[in-house]
């Protein structure tokens, strides 16, 4: 026994005596190695001789390929190789978010970088500190028109990418998601009821989805309106009509100083007005311990009216009801608010990924080059993007760019060209479609000219024709319709510390304040101290330094 | 290991039933073994060393490599500045900021609760069950049963989770249904903060009983014949024997049991939890791991996390070796 124990503290000695010899042996320590290709300067001009360029992967848990091809050898790498001498490889690869960001820590910790890779906000701001990640000032250079007119639309993400004065990560341009308001249409047409305008009507249909039979099978088994006990993303318009705002990290402006968007009063409003339903049975009274899922179910199953959903809400999960009850249609709204107008739709445009270089790598601007690929194949190979196989499935091949940079604002171009179209009845050159929105055009013309009146052309149609979701975006676009975020800051450390504590404190109110275990009336201050004392004061303090040198 | 299967206790009780000269001289019989056995031990002990090096190098490994990884706990660690990187040392901070966090009291308190009442009820419905299988004279029922009953221990808890949301539910589960035929009126056993910590016991135990029920089982298997013919002799019945001859019998395994399962009395089950609860039983059912897993997910909170394992960690180690000194006190029971 004793010979052994001394056999095992002499191996772990000389184990930790070794543990330097790890982090030293790692790739990064070698030193920036020279460059050897040249490139021109042009948005896609090719490296000569080509040069090899790793990246760690994301990948599709069910990803379509073409036939022959797989993640190392597929169309995109091909197009890489052929047109920018880029040999890509990935040394590891993850299939979900979580996977990839434990997986890159790793790498992270242990210097086993890759030379190019997305990474989020947190551990950018520890990698530009630590001087981990190359400028980008000079690969910038590089960008397209296209690619400098989505930074130009949406100045956040070089805020956000931006450490004194110098660019180390770009993010794809985020938009508005059409957080709106879905309604069963056929069940407005059964109960001979207008989609709702006001809150009163709001609360109107939701008493006759739930009481009056609405699809007629003579049991009490629907849902007026469909919530779940995770707070879900879309229903924070309607929050936000009421002036409440149950958003993470959410803040507004209010007297000079910033104020927490879950505390406002405008948010006990709307937890009454969501309480007043709950009594009545209008909601799910089971709603708190549904997740998201659990009402997309719901949805799918055809039991819920109205629902909190986004613009592409038709492709999922509303397409899974059409394919099984090809009688079902929804209709999007605005959620009405008390005052008349739409609520608006609250924004947080601050980037959740960033595209970064390696601090040593010698070509950084390849990033800058895929994008532009990205980009350009984008205007004129649509094959790259959705093709159909021979069963007529519908092959997602876009997701095999391992670098994308994309706008929001191609589904609001897209939605308008298609609504030249419709009236016409076939897609002309004329009307204008991008060649990768081509594939949404076409199924939701065969909807419209009723060749195809299945689930997805339907779909499509329901996004992109008029009538569709696209329009409440580009109606808000040009109504100032949006409500952004008056902090667009990097994430400081009191937040890092009680952000999670204080998103499961709004969750946990808002759950009991609606079921009515607490009381809106009596134990609103309670909650009120409850999220100062959870950190929301250090927060708050923290988030208004910022504000100030702004 | 080495067990001596009758102590002292047992020749006392089975002295009472008045056998004693059956029971002492079986005793003296394996001392007589024991001491045959250690003379032929003359024989090298190595090759049996050699045999344990796998098992050692797997714990080393798994086990005892990752300490290093122990003063995380003690830095404002940052992956970026690498695992064996200089990282800034912080002292005692990430303790301090997780005893004050305003959640901690509850999910403390919830965590031991909840594992309290999984430990206590998960040693004993295991014993209850083992106990009345061992009485089942017929051998195939008694194989069906404990087949049948071991078959959920084998469902993870994230397909579990989904049937049971559904069984579960107030509106539309079975499980209400069939109270609602008894004039039961329908529970919200996960979204209720009364009913929660019971549905999560109670499902755990409907997992893992049968499980249990195996070592008891084999333990009673392990018991001497001759000891329940004495005990038939004496005039004993079903319940004395059991009482007098199983239950001692199979002490040592209910200790060893305890003492494993007291290291655990801060791991109330992650897997079941996460799977089942919601914001709207926090309040009863959030414990230390589920806390854990938001606060490090959502900000890569890696010192934190590590601080926290260390807690739980130093606790168990105390009550483990605490709880063994115990059984070797009170209960003659050692593993070495």
């Amino acid at each position: 026994m004793k010979t052994l124990f001394r056999l095992v503290t002499g191996f772990a000695v000389l184990l930790l005596l070794a543990a330097p010899v790890f982090a030293t042996g790692a790739d990064e320590e070698a030193g920036a190695p020279a460059r050897t290709s040249t490139t021109d300067e042009s948005p896609t001009g090719p490296y000569e001789p080509p040069i090899s360029v790793s990246y760690h992967a994301f990948h599709q848990p069910a990803q379509d390929f073409l036939e022959g091809d797989s993640f190392e050898d597929n169309l995109w790498t091909r197009a890489y190789s052929d047109e920018l001498g880029v040999e890509l490889s990935f040394p590891w690869s993850a299939q979900s978010g979580d996977a990839y960001r434990q997986r890159l820590n790793i790498a992270i910790a242990t210097g086993q970088l890759a030379d190019i890779f997305s990474v989020s906000p947190i551990i950018f701001g520890q990698l530009v500190e630590d001087g981990r990640l190359a400028p980008l000032d000079d690969a910038w250079e590089y960008m397209s028109d296209d690619g400098r007119a989505i930074m130009e639309w949406s100045p956040v993400t070089r805020i956000a990418g931006t450490r004194d004065g110098v660019l180390y990560g770009i993010a794809e341009a985020r938009g508005p998601e059409g957080k709106n308001l879905w309604v069963r249409q056929d069940w407005l047409d059964a109960l001979g009821l207008d989609a709702p305008q006001s809150v009163a009507e709001f609360i109107e249909v939701a008493r006759a989805f739930t009481f009056d039979d609405p699809d007629g099978n003579g049991q009490d088994d629907t849902i007026g309106f469909g919530i779940s006990g995770e707070l879900d993303d879309a229903l924070q318009t309607f929050f936000s009509g009421w002036g409440g705002y149950p958003i993470s990290n959410f803040w507004v402006e209010s007297g000079g100083q910033l104020e927490y968007g879950a505390i406002q009063p405008g948010m006990r409003e709307a937890l009454r007005a969501l309480r007043a339903m709950f009594e009545e049975g209008t909601v799910d009274p089971e709603f708190g311990v549904k997740g998201e899922g659990e009402l997309y179910d719901d949805i799918a199953a055809g039991r819920v009216g109205m629902y909190a959903g986004y613009f592409w809400s038709p492709l999922w999960p509303l397409n899974a009801l059409k394919g099984e009850d090809p009688e079902s249609d929804w209709v999007p709204v605005y959620f009405p608010s008390p005052s008349g107008e739409p609520a608006p739709e609250p924004l947080d445009l601050t980037p959740g990924e960033f595209w970064v270089a390696r601090a040593d790598f010698p070509y950084p601007e390849v990033l800058v080059k895929m994008m532009n690929l990205f980009l350009e194949y984008q205007d004129e190979q649509p094959e790259y993007f959705n093709q159909i196989d021979a069963n007529g499935e519908v092959l997602e091949l876009f997701h095999l760019a391992p670098v994308q940079y994309n706008t929001w604002r191609n589904n609001v171009d897209a939605a308008a060209a298609i609504q030249r179209a419709i009236p016409v009845g076939e897609i002309l050159p004329e009307h204008g479609v991008a060649p990768a929105s081509m594939f949404g055009a076409e199924q939701a013309m065969l909807y419209a000219t009723g060749a195809d009146t299945t689930a997805t052309p339907w779909a499509y149609h329901k996004v992109f024709a008029d009538g569709g979701s696209m329009n409440l975006v580009r109606w808000r676009m040009d109504n100032d319709g949006y409500l952004e975020n008056a902090f667009f800051g990097p994430p400081g450390d009191a937040w890092l510390r009680h952000g999670q504590a204080i998103n499961d404190l709004v969750e946990e109110w808002y759950v009991k304040f609606v079921t009515g275990e607490e009381s809106i009336d009596s134990d609103w201050d309670a909650y009120i101290d409850a999220f100062s004392n959870i950190g929301g004061a250090e927060v708050t303090a923290e988030v208004n330094a910022w504000f100030e040198n702004q | 290991m080495v067990r001596e299967p009758v102590s002292d206790s047992e020749s006392k009780s089975g002295g009472r039933a008045g056998a004693s000269s059956l029971v002492s001289s079986q005793v003296e019989m394996r001392r007589e073994l024991d001491r045959r056995r250690r003379v032929r031990n003359k024989v090298p002990e190595w090759p049996l060393h050699v045999m344990l090096i796998p098992a050692v190098a797997v714990i080393f490994i798994y086990s005892y490599l990752p300490m290093y990884g122990l003063r995380m706990a003690f830095q404002d660690f940052r992956v970026s500045r690498g695992l064996f990187g200089e990282q800034e040392f912080i002292g005692l901070d990430n303790f301090r900021f997780l005893f004050r966090m305003p959640n901690f009291l509850r999910v403390m308190g919830n965590t031991l609760w909840i594992a309290f009442l999984k430990i206590a009820f998960g040693l004993i419905a295991p014993l209850v069950v083992a106990l009345l299988l061992n009485e089942l004279s017929n051998q195939g029922v008694k194989r069906v049963i404990q087949t049948v009953i071991y078959l959920p221990h084998f469902l993870s808890w994230v397909i579990l989770g989904g049937i049971l949301v559904t069984i579960l539910s107030p509106s539309s589960g079975i499980v209400n249904q069939v109270l609602g035929w008894l004039g039961i009126g329908p529970i919200f056993f996960l979204g209720s903060n009364d009913w929660f910590v019971f549905t999560l016991v109670s499902t755990e135990l409907w997992k893992s009983t049968g499980w249990g029920t195996i070592l008891f089982l084999a333990a009673i298997a392990g018991i001497d014949p001759n000891l329940y013919e004495a005990a038939t002799i004496d005039g004993a019945g079903r319940f004395k024997q059991t009482l007098h001859v199983t239950i001692p019998g199979i002490i040592h395994v209910i200790a060893l049991l305890l003492v494993l399962s007291l290291g655990d009395i801060l791991n109330a089950g992650f897997d079941q939890v996460f799977n089942l609860y919601s914001p709207v039983v926090y309040e009863s059912g959030d414990i230390i791991d589920t806390l854990v897993y938001r606060v490090g997910l959502l900000n890569a909170q890696f010192s934190l996390g590590a601080a926290i394992g260390m807690f739980k960690s130093v606790v168990s180690l105390i009550l483990i070796s605490s709880s063994y000194f115990l059984a070797t006190r009170y209960l003659n029971y050692r593993i070495f």
